[in-house]
C-alpha cells in the first residue's frame, strides 16, 4: 500500500507570488493616491497649468532622488566606476593582465557630461529645450569618432597578439 | 503657482550643477589616489610619456573648461535666438581645429605604437 504524501510547499513559488501581489497593490496604492490628488485639484477648482506644475514637482523630486541615490551607491562602492575610463586588460607586452587607462573614453566621458549637463541646466533655465550649436555637435562626433577608432585599433592589435600567441 | 515655478526652476539648476561637481570628484579623487589606472594616460608603457598623449589630454581638459565657463558665465538673456529658440554658446572653430589636431596626432602615434610593436623596457 503506497503512501500518498502531501505535496512539499515550494518556499520559491510562494515567495514570488507574495513578492508580485506586493508589487500590485503598490502600484493599486500609487494611482489611488494619484486620482485622490487629481480629484481635489478638481473639486478646489485648480487651473490645468497649477496640476502640471506640482506634476513637474514630483517629476523633478523623484529624478532629483534617484540622482541622488546614484551619487551615494557610488560614493560607498555599490557601483564600481574602475572601467570607467580604462580598458580591459593591457595590450602591450609590460601591461598585460592590468587594465590600462583609455584617454579616448576619458576625453568622451568629459565632454558627455560637459555638454549634456549644460544643455539640462539651461533647459531648465529657459523653460524649453534650447538648441546644441553646430560646432559642439561637432566635437562630440569627433570624440565618439576618436573612441571607435581607438577600440577598434586596440582590438585588431589585441587580435593579432591572441595568433601570434597561439602559434 | 507662477511664482512657485521660477522659485523651483534656480532649485533645480543649481542641484543639477552640485550633482554634476559631486559626479566629477567622485571620479577625479579616485584617479589622484591612484584607485584607476590613470597612469597610462598620458603614456603608453611604463615611465613613457607620449607627446600626442600630453597634448591630446591637455587640449581635451582646456576645451571642457571653457566651454563649461562659457555657459555658466552667460547669462540667458545673453545667448542668441535662433527661430525663437534659445541657442547654447557655441564654440570658437580654432578649438575645433586644435582638438581635431590632437585627436589625430594621437590615433596616429597610438596606431604606430601597436603596429609598429614598440618594444619596453
Amino acid at each position: 500500500m503506497t503512501e500518498i504524501s502531501e505535496p512539499k510547499a515550494d518556499p520559491e513559488n510562494e515567495g514570488s507570488n507574495t513578492s508580485g501581489i506586493r508589487a500590485i497593490l503598490l502600484v493599486l496604492a500609487i494611482v489611488a493616491v494619484v486620482c485622490g490628488i487629481a480629484g481635489y485639484a478638481v473639486a478646489q477648482g485648480l487651473r490645468a497649468q497649477d496640476i502640471a506644475l506640482i506634476g513637474f514637482v514630483a517629476f523633478g523630486t523623484i529624478i532629483i532622488l534617484f540622482a541622488a541615490a546614484v551619487l551615494y551607491l557610488i560614493a560607498v562602492g555599490n557601483i564600481s566606476l574602475v572601467g570607467i575610463i580604462s580598458e580591459p586588460r593591457g595590450t602591450l607586452e609590460l601591461e598585460k593582465g592590468r587594465p590600462k587607462a583609455s584617454l579616448s573614453r576619458f576625453q568622451f566621458l568629459i565632454f558627455t557630461f560637459v555638454v549634456a549637463g549644460l544643455f539640462l541646466m539651461l533647459s531648465i533655465e529657459a523653460g524649453h529645450f534650447v538648441e546644441v550649436p553646430e560646432n559642439v555637435l561637432i566635437l562630440i562626433g569627433l570624440s565618439g569618432t576618436g573612441y571607435l577608432a581607438s577600440k577598434v585599433a586596440t582590438s585588431s592589435a589585441k587580435k593579432s597578439e591572441d595568433e601570434e600567441g597561439s602559434k | 503657482m507662477t511664482d512657485v515655478f521660477y522659485a523651483i526652476v534656480p532649485l533645480m539648476k543649481w542641484s543639477l550643477l552640485a550633482w554634476l561637481l559631486v559626479l566629477a570628484a567622485l571620479v577625479v579623487i579616485p584617479c589622484l589616489r591612484g584607485d584607476f589606472p590613470g597612469q597610462s594616460l598620458l603614456g603608453s608603457g611604463a615611465g613613457h610619456r607620449d607627446p600626442e598623449r600630453i597634448a591630446l589630454l591637455f587640449t581635451t581638459i582646456g576645451v571642457a573648461l571653457y566651454y563649461f565657463i562659457t555657459c555658466l558665465g552667460t547669462d540667458l538673456a545673453d545667448l542668441p535666438v535662433r527661430n525663437g529658440v534659445i541657442v547654447m554658446p557655441d564654440l570658437p572653430p580654432e578649438m575645433l581645429v586644435a582638438l581635431f589636431g590632437a585627436q589625430g596626432g594621437y590615433l596616429s602615434g597610438k596606431i604606430w605604437r601597436i603596429f609598429k610593436g614598440v618594444s619596453l623596457p
